[in-house]
């Protein structure tokens, strides 16, 4: 019998063949394992386009690289690789590379070894108005007024500001315990912004009244020219070890700016306050003011100082301790020196006192802080914190404005043999909390805090010092204490909530005089003496004081929930109500001056809901109402409400395994009503008949609106490449009248005009073709 | 009797393909379950053996983040931070359903935010970023480390500086409005991020600022305003937010409250006086119009069309009508 000892149809072939059927469903697997598991990179190359005119992107534009043009090429990258032997890594990514925003970012590191990197980034920040006007110059350091025949008739002017950054930073553990950080930052800004030079002639400055041909006053859009440079460099050593972990370093900033003042050439003839080109005042003789005032045109050529050059060497150490396995300490001790000496002359600022080339400013600070968090037992949870920090201001003194001779007429204050010298800005500010947080239950948390601030400031003491203006009285010390209370529970397995309600209590000590009026001299209350608030308003029923320093009652109440009926389900809502009152003493008659209240409700609700592995929807909706309640000293009481309406709905999804969609809409309304009357007199007589017509008439409502749509989608046309289309479309209204009302311009002294439009849409196009790899 | 045989042949392949293959898949999980063969991490296996690609394939992309690097000894395990979860792998006899590892970091998490904290902590305590986390208001408010980060994700949503704010306004919804209105920072447009002035980690500055005061995170982009100033005005170099909302306001530069208003908190000169505007007055402006206590308060750059130097002047000038005087 011939056996066939072979199987039939039993072949190698078919072997290798179910091999590889197991091979390759392994390979796959691996394919797909490191598919999620190797970081990927992917370069996008598209372009953007929008048919929206540049006036009709004044907001859209203002950052995001798209005010002017039609087209823009976009060019992204994020490239990552990895030496899995190794463990290092580079990345490149790179942002809005055709825009004139770009960002870029390379970073070299092998992972807990050593670390590079290397920022680049620009950024223009683009003017939303346009100003017509017929300066030259604008945006040097000497711009030159041209008075327009008529408003409207000169050149559009956007000022923009070009920030150009480049950041080196690096580290390297020396050893486990010990790691070397290095950063450096260069920020160069040139453009130009928004600026005004003004001023109304004091009598005993330019002789003669106000008239249609005697122009004792001038106000003019400038442009602050801007060429300046930031460096910022920080150099820290972090070392830890079991229970300890300190930090130590050193932190400098320095700023130059190139632009020393601005002097603007001025014109002897600006607008009347109709229209109309008149003679600018000239300067008072001497028989008014020793050596004679100077003319209007004068005062407005002289040179504006702008921001010097200044520097700040900081040296700090800071960490935590772990002083028991319940109990945290933490700590930081901060020293700063700030110097600013810019050189007077060269700044092109001229008359300092003699001998006196720069302010050679120095400013030392100190900081301390030292915190304590511990457990003592596994219900209680106890927190201390105790931050001081002392600014001294160790500026020399010189006077820096003198003001003598003989005043026809006197002025009041008399403003003869007067001086003043430059004001320090010392202070001392000290910041305590103690906080306990106990479980009452397994659900429910109670917690329980004191709050402790005081801040300590200069006074001046006597009249040499330094001018302040405008203000009732200052005062060298605040003190605030409260108390907040917060429970948090747990209603069910899908519900917990949240309430808290805390309230404090600003003072001081008591009010230093500015005031050299005969009254306050005679009560003892002559400049830079002291006395109550009371005291003041005895003596002027109308003294304002200064709302970083009056007495305030404050009180804030905040209600949260959240649920989570299911995994698919969550809904948060949250509610706030913060107030804080003005405390200090006022008449009851002449009413309190100055700021009085500030108030703010919100209320929000945010929910999410996936609706399936493949779409999840997202929105919110939230509003707010803050109001601010300002008295001035002989004029206005102002009740300001404001109320913002926001809400935003999302979509996400991936109808297909190769289509990813997106939609976002974003919509707000915020809506400023200015509600005004007139103060009565400081003995409680109505205002006169002018100023109470004005109150009524009031200001219009500022109205802003805003809603965005943001659509993407991303077709995935194989494993390497896909094609992503966004679409942006925002319109925006904004309804103010800073620059003009109603269609009335308002016109600088030169009639140079601003303009916004006030409506604006944009459609904005983008398609980006990104290859991964 | 040739087909009947063929058709044998045919059984009998199929038959050691599919006990080939089943063995092979057996064999694997086997394999894996001893521990023998990571996914992502070092020793894995013992969680990756369920939890693969199939299950939920975005859990291994944690293979691309920085816990990923196999090569950094200090990187963990799934169980450096899950726990060893004993009960959770081996389900105990007689439960009904599998108990949850030892500690868990989702949305519906039972485990504390202390305890999860804790565990992200044993490893990234060390360096200034972080000391500062112990009883900062983030840690005392129970915000879990894992409230905002995606450990798993390729790209966590709060280290990009695009999506940040989103993670941010989970909770801080009044800033979510404030970014949207027109003076604001360029957050929307992803130039600046939330973290470019906060430490969400804990700082000695007030709400979480990034350096130790608020004036002093504003210098490190606004160094021109730091002064020292021959005229220094003290609550600029108190606190910029005397004035200033950061997040945004309606108001140019970001002001609290449009001036003349927001000035007249504190100062309160020129009067008496009526806020107004052209072509809205009672009285319009004549001739003799003043340059002070119309219009030009309320208009144009309002108490700034002339007091331009708010933040400090650095004029030295003695002359009259000393110009610097008052912040011109």
């Amino acid at each position: 019998m011939n056996i066939d000892k072979t199987l039939p149809g039993f072949r190698p072939s078919l072997v290798a063949l179910a091999v590889m059927a197991v091979c390759s469903a392994a390979w796959a697997q691996d394919d797909k394992i490191a598919q999620l598991t190797q970081p990927d990179s992917s370069v996008g190359i598209g372009v953007w386009g929008s048919g929206s005119g540049t006036r009709q992107r004044g907001f859209f534009g203002q950052y995001s690289g798209m005010r002017d043009g039609k087209t823009y090429g976009q060019l992204e990258a994020d490239i990552n690789r990895r030496d899995e032997a190794t463990g290092t890594s580079i990345t490149f990514t790179g942002r809005n590379l055709g825009l004139d925003n770009r960002d870029l970012n390379f970073t070299h590191e092998q992972q807990g070894a050593w670390k590079y990197s290397i920022d680049y980034s620009e950024l223009v920040r683009h003017d939303p108005r346009t100003v017509n006007t017929g300066m030259l110059g604008a945006g040097t350091t000497t711009p030159t007024v041209v008075r327009l025949a008529a408003p409207g008739t000169g050149a559009d002017l956007n000022f923009q500001m070009k920030r150009v950054g480049l950041g080196l930073a690096g580290g390297m553990w020396i050893n486990p315990r010990l790691q070397l950080e290095v950063s450096f930052k260069t920020e160069d800004k040139d453009g130009a912004r928004a600026f005004t030079r003004g001023y109304a002639c004091a009598a005993y400055v330019c002789s003669g009244a106000q008239s249609a041909v005697n122009q004792t006053w001038a106000i003019l859009m400038a442009a602050e020219p801007i060429n300046s440079t930031t460096r910022q460099i920080e150099a820290k050593l972090n070392y830890g070890y079991q229970d300890f972990s300190v930090s130590a370093g050193y932190y400098g900033s320095f700023y130059s700016n190139a632009n020393g003042s601005l002097r603007t050439t001025v014109p002897a003839a600006l607008n009347n306050p109709l229209g109309v080109a008149a003679t600018l005042a000239p300067a008072a003789g001497p028989g008014v003011i020793a050596g004679g005032g100077t003319s209007l045109q004068n005062v407005l050529q002289l040179p504006v100082a702008l921001p010097p050059d200044n520097q700040a060497h900081q040296l700090y150490v800071s960490g935590n301790y772990r002083i028991s396995p319940s109990t945290n300490g933490t700590f930081k001790y901060a020293y700063t020196h700030a110097t600013q000496d810019d050189n007077f002359a060269n700044a092109g600022l001229t008359n300092p006192p003699p001998g006196v080339t720069s302010l050679h400013g120095v400013v030392n600070s100190s900081l301390l802080q030292l915190g304590l968090t511990s457990r003592p037992m596994p219900q209680l949870h106890l927190l201390a914190n105790l931050r001081y920090e002392k600014v001294n201001d160790e500026t020399p003194y010189a006077l820096y404005n003198t003001e003598a001779g003989t005043s026809v007429p006197p002025t009041v204050p008399p403003n003869t043999s007067r001086f003043w010298n430059n004001l320090r800005i010392d202070s001392t500010k000290v910041a305590a909390k103690l906080e306990a947080s106990y479980q009452l239950a397994s659900d429910l948390r109670a917690t329980a805090g004191l709050d402790f601030s005081s801040y300590k400031r200069p006074v001046p003491i006597s009249i040499t010092e330094e001018e302040l203006a405008g203000l009732g009285a200052v005062r060298a010390t605040n003190r605030e204490t409260g108390y907040r209370l917060e429970l948090r529970r747990t209603m069910s397995e899908t519900l917990t909530g949240a309430f808290s309600y805390g309230q404090s209590k600003r003072t001081g000590g008591d009010w230093t005089s500015l005031s050299n009026s005969a009254a306050f001299v005679a009560a003892g209350l002559g400049y830079g003496q002291t006395g109550s608030a009371s005291q003041f308003i005895a003596l002027n029923a109308g003294n304002a004081f200064p709302m970083n320093m009056a007495d305030i009652d404050r009180q804030k109440i905040k209600l949260s929930a959240n649920w989570s009926p299911t995994e698919l389900i969550d809904v948060q809502f949250s509610a706030d109500d913060n107030t804080d009152k003005n405390a200090t003493a006022f008449s009851a008659v002449a009413q309190g001056k100055g700021w009085r209240e500030t108030g703010l409700k919100s209320y929000s609700v945010d929910a999410s809901f996936a609706m399936s592995d493949k779409w999840k929807l997202t929105g919110y909706a939230s509003q707010s109402h803050q109001n601010l309640k300002i008295n001035h000293g002989t004029g206005y009481q102002a009740d300001l409400n404001t109320r913002s309406d926001g809400f935003g709905f999302g979509v996400a999804g991936n109808p297909t395994p190769q289509l990813e969609l997106g939609a976002q809409l974003t919509y707000l309304q915020d809506n400023t009503r200015y509600g005004l009357a007139a103060s009565p007199s400081s003995t409680g007589a109505p205002a006169s008949a002018a100023n109470l017509a004005q109150a009524a008439l009031g200001l219009p409502d500022v109205r802003y609106h805003m809603t965005r749509l943001n659509l993407t989608g991303t077709y995935a046309l194989d494993k390497t490449a896909s094609v992503r289309v966004s679409l942006i479309h925002q319109r925006t209204k904004l309804q103010e009248w800073s620059y003009g009302n109603n269609g009335v311009p308002y016109l600088f002294s030169d009639n140079t005009t601003v303009t916004l439009n006030p409506k604006q849409t944009v459609n904005v196009l983008g398609v980006v073709y990104i290859f991964k790899f | 009797m040739k087909q009947i045989k063929w058709l044998l042949v045919v059984a009998m392949q199929c038959a050691v393909l599919g006990v080939l293959f089943t063995a092979t898949t057996a064999q694997a999980q086997a394999v894996a379950k001893a521990g023998a063969k990571d996914l992502v991490l070092t020793g894995d296996a013992k969680c990756t053996a369920c939890h693969d690609e199939d299950d939920n394939g975005a859990l291994l992309s944690i293979g691309k983040t920085k816990h990923g690097v196999r090569a950094d000894a200090r990187n963990p395990t799934c169980t450096s931070c899950h726990g060893d979860s004993a009960s959770h792998i081996n389900k105990p006899a007689g439960v009904q359903q599998r108990p949850k590892p030892d500690r868990s970091f989702g949305k519906h998490s039972t485990t504390s935010a202390g305890e999860r904290n804790e565990t992200c902590l044993t490893c990234h305590k060390q360096g200034s970023t972080r000391s500062h986390w112990e009883g900062s208001v983030h840690q005392s408010r129970d915000v879990a480390c894992s409230s905002c980060h995606q450990v798993h994700a390729a790209k966590d949503k709060v280290r990009d500086k695009l999506a940040q704010p989103e993670v941010c306004f989970a909770c801080h919804k009044e800033q979510r409005t404030q970014i949207n209105k027109p003076s604001h920072h360029p957050i929307v447009e992803g130039k600046m991020t939330c973290s470019d002035c906060h430490n969400a980690h804990g700082s000695v500055g007030p709400k979480l600022m990034k350096r130790d005061t608020v004036v002093e995170t504003c210098y490190t982009c606004h160094m021109e305003k730091r002064g020292p100033f021959v005229h220094n005005h003290e609550p600029v170099s108190e606190d910029c937010s005397n004035c200033h909302n950061p997040h945004g306001t309606v108001v140019e530069s970001m002001l609290k409250a449009r001036p003349p208003f927001l000035c007249h908190q504190c100062h309160t000169p020129h009067g008496p006086f009526i806020p107004q505007l052209i072509g809205r007055q009672v009285v319009p402006n004549t001739a003799t119009q003043s340059g002070k206590s119309t219009t030009n308060l309320t208009q144009g750059r309002s108490c700034m069309n002339c007091h331009t130097q708010v933040h400090g002047s650095n004029n030295p000038s003695r002359t009259n009508p000393t110009p610097q005087f008052n912040f011109r």
